[in-house]
């Protein structure tokens, strides 16, 4: 199963704010759902390093976006986000400072 | 004098009036109304826009006209949710819809030839809903027609898809003013059709539109701040987010149920009519279509904010 | 004669078992929420456990220069918008006081001066979402209400 995933910059204040979308049902497992699976791992990445690592729990929502800034960039870096959940599916994104 | 001669006097006359009032009474009654069957003039109607916009800028003094698109979350009653509001508008849920129904726009039809082509001659969506040949054409007709015209199935009203559909035609317009052709005396006509059904009252709670979007606009409803009727159908269709978290629509499965939240404008009046126990009315029929004509020429100026986000 | 201890005894079997199919969807579904989190601080019913797992200690301190952004308000509970701002911080733990399992979101190997983190949560009931930011050894804490307003879950 693909989730598909995408990453938009928006400015924020001095920096960029990387936002991740990734279209996944995030079944909690409660209610009247047979499913179990919901993402636990989102991370970040500018030019390779790592920015900031998500870890995730079932009361992450829907459709979950989940972001961060970065302070110092400039136009050409590169900002890539992958993503992991307990199903062993994976997705990623990536995207360029303008 | 015999002492009955007034009584048989009073008799004789009352008869001679009765016999001359009743039929005058059943003529006045049966006459045709002339004048009030016509249908309101273009003088009438740009009066009609003015105190409808007096009304609200007295309501929300600080409020600005071009504000008005975005529903019950300009308001200032609206303040203490305004926050997540703004937090969602940075990703807004309706991008990837968006990006969904644009491949709907570029998907050979039948028999080869895409809805974008269909929508080469078109007016821009700032001109929906106008009358053409005597019909009625909005956005959503004109793409069922399309798809009809080129031999595929049409889309389901309520599916959410349509509304996709729309939105994304509407997207690129965001921001440019309203302006419907009243020029028609059909037109207006409708005009006056969906502005007795704005304020006619109605249903179990015997409640107008009007009662709750004019005269209890900014005011809570079982936690739904009510939006001013000004602004209604500019900001259409909308990411519902409460139809986003219904567990129905949790349970679809997969990326699928994220283009159901798309609501247009008159499933958002049928909800309306639900919820104020009256019966709902059929999409795009006859009455709705007029009262999305009343709404969109109040609207007139205003700017379009489609697709919307709705809490 | 229909005694009053009999009617009684009637009563309380037809209530019984009237009752107790309307209860049999929780069990039906119960082997679905028995679903553990592998991981201890996702697991964990206590925030003291959390953040006992997550960072370490127990030992918080109000932090003014944590800013959270979050509704006050929110008109739906699947989805409540957060935003945090923590300068300096290495490590956020954001929980929500009423969930049955506190820990929405652990955010570790933060490299930024300022930490920016953005998320949207699921909340069983109104209450209080609190962020810890681990700086420099000290865990500072911040906390901000938020009300479910309800009406997803009303008419049509
Ligand atoms: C019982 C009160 C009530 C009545 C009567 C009512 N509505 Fe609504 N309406 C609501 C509520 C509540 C909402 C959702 C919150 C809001 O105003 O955005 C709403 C929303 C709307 C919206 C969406 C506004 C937006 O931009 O998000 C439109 C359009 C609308 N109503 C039109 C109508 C029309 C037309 C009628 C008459 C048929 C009507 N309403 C009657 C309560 C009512």
């Amino acid at each position: 199963m693909t989730y598909p995933t995408s990453l938009k910059l928006a400015k924020y204040q001095s920096g960029v704010e990387a936002l991740c979308e990734i279209l996944h049902p995030m079944y909690a497992g409660d209610s009247k759902q047979s499913e179990v699976n919901y993402i636990t791992r989102v991370v970040f990445r500018l030019n390779d390093r790592v920015k900031a690592e998500f870890l995730l729990g079932k009361y992450i929502s829907r459709n979950p976006v989940v972001g961060t800034v970065f302070n110092n960039v400039e136009s050409g870096d590169s900002v890539q986000v992958s993503w992991q959940d307990i199903a062993g599916n994976r997705g990623q994104a990536t995207a360029t400072v303008k | 004098m015999n002492f009955r001669q007034p009584f048989i006097l009073l008799l004789k006359t009352s008869r001679f009036l009765l016999l001359t009032a009743f039929p005058v009474l059943i003529v006045s009654v049966a006459w045709p109304n002339k004048p009030s069957l016509a249908a309101s003039t273009i003088e009438q109607i740009s009066l009609d826009q003015k105190a409808f916009r007096e009304f609200f800028s007295n309501r929300f003094p600080e409020l600005e006209l071009t504000r008005y698109s975005e529903g019950a979350p300009a308001l200032p009653q609206f303040s203490r949710q305004r926050a997540g509001y703004d937090l969602l508008k940075a990703a807004p849920p309706y991008d990837s819809v968006l990006r969904e129904a644009a491949a709907l726009w570029k998907q050979p039809l039948a028999n080869g030839s895409t809805l974008t082509q269909c929508f080469s001659g078109k007016p821009p969506p700032t001109a929906y809903p106008f009358l053409f040949e005597g019909v009625v054409h909005t956005l959503e007709s004109d793409i069922n027609d399309c798809f009809v015209k080129n031999g595929s199935q049409p889309l389901e009203l309520d599916s959410g898809m349509l509304a996709a559909a729309v939105a994304v035609y509407k997207n690129p317009f965001r921001g440019q003013p309203i302006d419907i052709d009243i020029r028609d005396q059909q037109v207006r006509a409708l005009y006056d059709e969906g502005k007795q059904y704005f304020w006619a009252k109605r249903g179990q709670m015997n409640l107008s539109c009007a009662n709750c979007h004019v005269h209890n606009a900014g005011n809570q409803l079982r936690g739904e701040v009510l939006s001013p009727a000004l602004g209604h159908g500019a900001g259409f269709p909308a990411f519902s987010m409460r139809e986003f978290s219904k567990p129905t629509n949790v349970e679809g499965g997969g990326a699928q149920p994220v283009t159901r939240p798309m609501q247009n404008l008159h499933e958002r009046y049928q909800q309306c009519n639900i919820i104020a126990g009256a019966a709902p009315l059929a999409l795009q029929s006859q009455t709705y279509l007029a009262l999305e004509i009343y709404q969109a020429v109040m609207n007139s100026d205003l700017p379009i904010d489609a697709p919307g986000l709705r809490p | 004669m229909y005694s009053k201890r009999r009617f009684l005894k009637h009563l309380g079997c037809w209530f019984t078992f009237s009752l107790f199919p309307a209860c049999l969807h929780r069990f039906a579904y119960a082997a679905d929420s028995n679903h553990v989190d592998p991981r201890p601080e996702f697991a964990a019913d206590q925030i003291a456990t959390v953040l006992e797992s997550a960072l370490g200690s127990t030992d918080t301190a109000d932090d003014a220069t944590i800013r959270i952004e979050v509704p006050l308000v929110s008109g739906s509970k699947e989805v409540v918008p957060f935003r945090i701002t923590a300068p300096g911080a290495e490590k956020i733990v954001v929980v929500a006081h009423p969930n049955s399992h506190p820990l929405l979101m652990l955010v570790d190997n933060i490299d930024e001066p300022v930490a920016v983190v953005t998320g949207r949560a699921r909340l069983d009931h109104s209450g209080d979402i609190t962020c810890y930011a681990l700086k420099n050894g000290q865990i500072g804490r911040a906390t901000r209400r938020i009300e479910l307003s309800g009406h997803w879950e009303s008419f049509s």
